[in-house]
């Protein structure tokens, strides 16, 4: 028998969740676990709509990452029926994207975890939020607000809206932005780059200060990630999974991930999680991490320099800790693109090719979310509606991983015996994943933070922050 | 003394709380305006602290949104519904349509990776038979739909709300915010399914695309017509169908495509209920649309039976 700790709910992250530490007679950690609480089921709530409204529909999945939704369901789509937009419509849909990435990355590792880095995991609980960094460092944090918001604008030019974009449609993409709007994303582009460059510069130090629980969160696991031969490309590519050595473990093409995953219910939470098989089962990470570990090369010199320095010290990197510094890589990536894609890569081609008509059919979409790997997989009926749906979110990939990485930073501080320490301790684990819980459980919500502390089914202490039950 | 704003999220997609942070610049100036006391994705503040305002977003779908909607009404002198989920239901209310065990296999059985015939054990929150918007449990002092609603929207409700500024919400339509010109153009065929038109110039509705601007309240400065998609009417519903009981969607749109193309109501009015769960997505669960005397959404393009007085 052991006890068993809860944090509910959790927050700064996206979603709603709860976190059960499993507490042994001795005192030591047996055993730590999210639960997710909250579903939607859009599997269901998609059937029987029409086939080509999907990438609008299912941008609504979530909020924080809705361009990943409404891209990958064109890609569906287009998969499907054997179609392939024009390059302008190509070109414009990784500039929309682009931009996505990058304000996606933003919140994470600057508005939700920034507060952890900058004000450290010790900061008062009331002090430790963006709002407070804006008071004590408010040229550093208007930087990264403003990275941010270049990144989310850049999604509303193209993509028609900044939250749940529109433009992108089965065959290419509905509209061309003005010149004038060209030109304003490219200045963009060098703004985003030169302040990431500084940005850099000053988290580089703080994260070199996070060792003692990068070595904590270390994940025997395997890396899976899109790669476009050996390119990080998030829109195309094959899977391709490596092991904890770095040696390639399998590749495949996109439609036949169902030969090689498979999900499993986990307790007390609706969110499902995913191992490899066929051999399996085998645990794994996704994301920004996987995707640098699985790839050597990155679209543009900046971010190739820093991907170059982040491979040198050691490969594959296996750390939760390590996906803040992954992301930054990227969130340069997105920027130098923005600059070189809106500063003349978009021609005055076609923007949309025909596609024929709808029928009965199976549409498998994947792509790389900020978050890591995403797979839509829809059957049409006779009549083109929406039969049947299958979704794999990022962060469902990266259950295991974040479950890891709980006990990892719970055995670090259960022994310090500070209960504040503790729960910010393993809120940050499921932060460094940047979990999106909306997308997991195609739900929302609150992030909760119970820590329960339980010893077997018995319920011994639950850790609140400050609240009354 | 500031105003204090709480805010909370229920079934929804956080989106509303993302066009929050899409004031940008703006939002610099709002946190010098109010003060934000709890906002979960931002701030580690737990509980329900006293305010001014409480801006609420996401449908109720568990016991567990319920009692968080509670303690938020509890704790502040004005509740916003935020967003067509708050307001609506949204695509969270699309749940509204189905039994809660349908829901369940879809996500649990079946399909190419699930290992099938597990569910989560009790420890998880229990899902309610049904999806309901906030005002079916709480009372709700003011409405802000969209999915999301625009920031300009956003920051204007606020103020209102807030008595900072005068309420200058409007009445209108996506349509007011569009550029294309609506003419007559006999012979356009319907393009069911279709979101993209030939002319960025030309309305949808003459050419023949079902574009739900007309029939949808403007929170959203209309940029999918702009950009060249047809609306979804992801707002809801404009205030002629609010206060109108008798006219609908598919009325609506069917006389205006019948008057500038010639096609027929009928063909549009079978396309409307056929594909009602698209076409109605994000006001599925409210009783503004499923309580209408002529729509019948459970049987339209649901599996529960329809509840009396309505649907």
């Amino acid at each position: 028998m052991g006890s068993r700790i809860v944090v509910n709910p959790v927050t700064r992250i996206e979603g709603h969740a709860k976190i059960i530490l499993e507490i042994e007679d001795s005192g030591a950690l047996k055993s730590g676990h999210m639960q997710v609480l909250e579903i939607r089921g859009f599997e269901k709530l998609l059937q029987g709509m029409e086939l080509l409204k999907m990438p609008q529909m299912t941008a609504r999945l979530c909020g924080v990452c809705p361009a990943a939704h409404h891209l990958v369901a064109t890609a569906a789509i287009e998969q499907g029926m054997g179609v392939t937009p024009p390059p302008d419509a190509k070109v414009l849909r990784e500039l929309l994207y682009a931009g996505h990435v990058l304000h996606s990355h933003a919140l994470s590792n600057f508005v939700l975890t920034g507060p952890d880095i900058l004000l450290g995991i010790n900061a008062a609980a009331d002090k430790r939020n963006v709002f407070n960094l804006l008071a004590i460092d408010p040229e550093l944090s208007k930087s990264l607000l403003r990275i941010r918001s270049i990144g989310q604008r850049t999604v509303e030019l193209v993509g028609g809206r900044g939250v749940h974009p529109v433009t992108a449609v089965p065959g290419g993409i509905a509209s061309r932005p003005s010149a004038e709007k060209l030109e304003l994303m490219a200045g963009w582009g060098l703004e985003a780059t030169a302040l990431l460059e500084k940005v850099i510069e000053v988290l580089k130090p703080k994260l070199d200060e996070l060792d003692p629980l990068r070595q904590a969160t270390q994940l025997p696991y395997h890396s899976l990630a899109l790669s476009n031969n050996g390119v990080v490309d998030l829109l195309e590519g094959e899977w391709v999974a490596i092991d904890p050595d770095g040696h390639e473990e399998r590749r495949f093409a996109g439609p036949g991930y169902g030969d090689n995953l498979i999900e499993h219910v986990m307790p007390g939470s609706y969110m499902k999680s995913v191992q490899l098989k066929n051999p399996g089962p085998k645990n794994f990470f996704v994301g920004p991490l996987a995707r640098l570990n699985v790839n050597s090369k990155m679209t543009t010199p900046k971010a190739q320099a820093h991907l170059d320095a982040f491979r040198a010290s050691g490969q594959p990197r296996l750390s939760a800790v390590d996906f803040i510094s992954a992301r930054l890589i990227e969130m340069l990536n997105c920027a130098e693109r923005i600059g070189v894609i809106a500063g003349g890569e978009i021609g005055d081609g076609p923007l949309r090719v025909g596609i024929p008509a709808v029928k009965a059919g199976r549409h498998v979409g994947v792509i790389e979310a900020p978050r890591g790997i995403l797979v839509h997989d829809y059957t049409t009926d006779d009549d083109g509606r929406i039969a049947t749906v299958n979704l794999i979110v990022a962060t469902q990939n990266n259950y295991d991983a974040i479950d890891s990485a709980v006990e990892g930073l719970a055995r670090h501080y259960l022994s310090e015996g500070d209960d504040e320490q503790l729960l910010n301790g393993v809120e940050f684990a499921m932060r460094c994943f940047d979990p999106c819980l909306a997308c997991a459980t195609h739900t929302a919500g609150r992030m909760p933070m119970i820590v329960e502390m339980r010893r077997g089914r018995e319920l011994v202490r639950t850790i609140r922050r400050g609240a009354a039950s | 003394m500031k105003a204090r704003v709480s805010t909370d999220w229920l079934s929804g997609c956080s989106g509303c709380h993302v066009a929050m942070v899409d004031l940008h610049e703006k939002l610099l100036g709002l946190v010098e305006e109010v003060d934000f006391v709890r906002v979960p994705v931002l701030m580690d503040e737990k509980n329900y602290p006293r305010a001014d305002v409480g801006v609420v977003e996401g449908a109720v779908r568990s016991d567990h949104d319920r009692v968080a909607l509670e303690k938020m009404r509890a704790s502040v002198d004005k509740l916003i519904a935020f967003g067509s989920c708050a307001v609506y239901g949204g695509p969270s209310g699309l749940g509204w349509l189905h039994e809660r065990e349908g829901v369940m296999a879809a996500i649990y059985d079946g399909g190419p990776t699930n290992a099938g015939g597990e569910r989560p054990d009790s420890d998880a929150p229990i899902l309610e038979d049904s999806v309901v918007p906030i005002d079916e449990v709480v009372e709700v002092d003011a409405y802000l739909p969209g999915c999301p609603p625009h920031p300009y929207f956003i920051a204007a409700g606020l103020r209102a709300v807030l008595g900072v500024s005068d309420l200058e919400l409007t009445a209108m339509s996506v349509c007011a915010d569009c550029d294309r010109k609506m003419h007559k153009n006999q012979g356009a065929a319907l393009r069911r399914g279709e979101v993209t038109a030939e002319k960025d110039s030309l309305c949808f509705l003459s050419q023949g695309v079902v574009c739900l601007g007309s029939v949808t309240l403007n929170r959203c400065q209309a940029p999918c017509p702009q950009s060249g998609v047809a609306c979804f009417g992801c707002a809801g519903p404009s205030v002629d169908l609010i206060t109108e009981p008798h006219l609908d969607l598919r009325n609506l749109i069917g006389r205006r495509l019948n008057m500038l193309t010639g096609i027929s109501e009928d063909d549009v009015t079978r396309y409307f209920q056929e594909d009602a769960k698209t076409l109605y997505a994000y006001a599925v669960a409210s009783p503004v649309i499923h309580g209408k005397p002529t729509v019948e959404m459970r049987a339209w393009a649901g599996d529960k039976p329809a509840v009396e007085g309505g649907t």
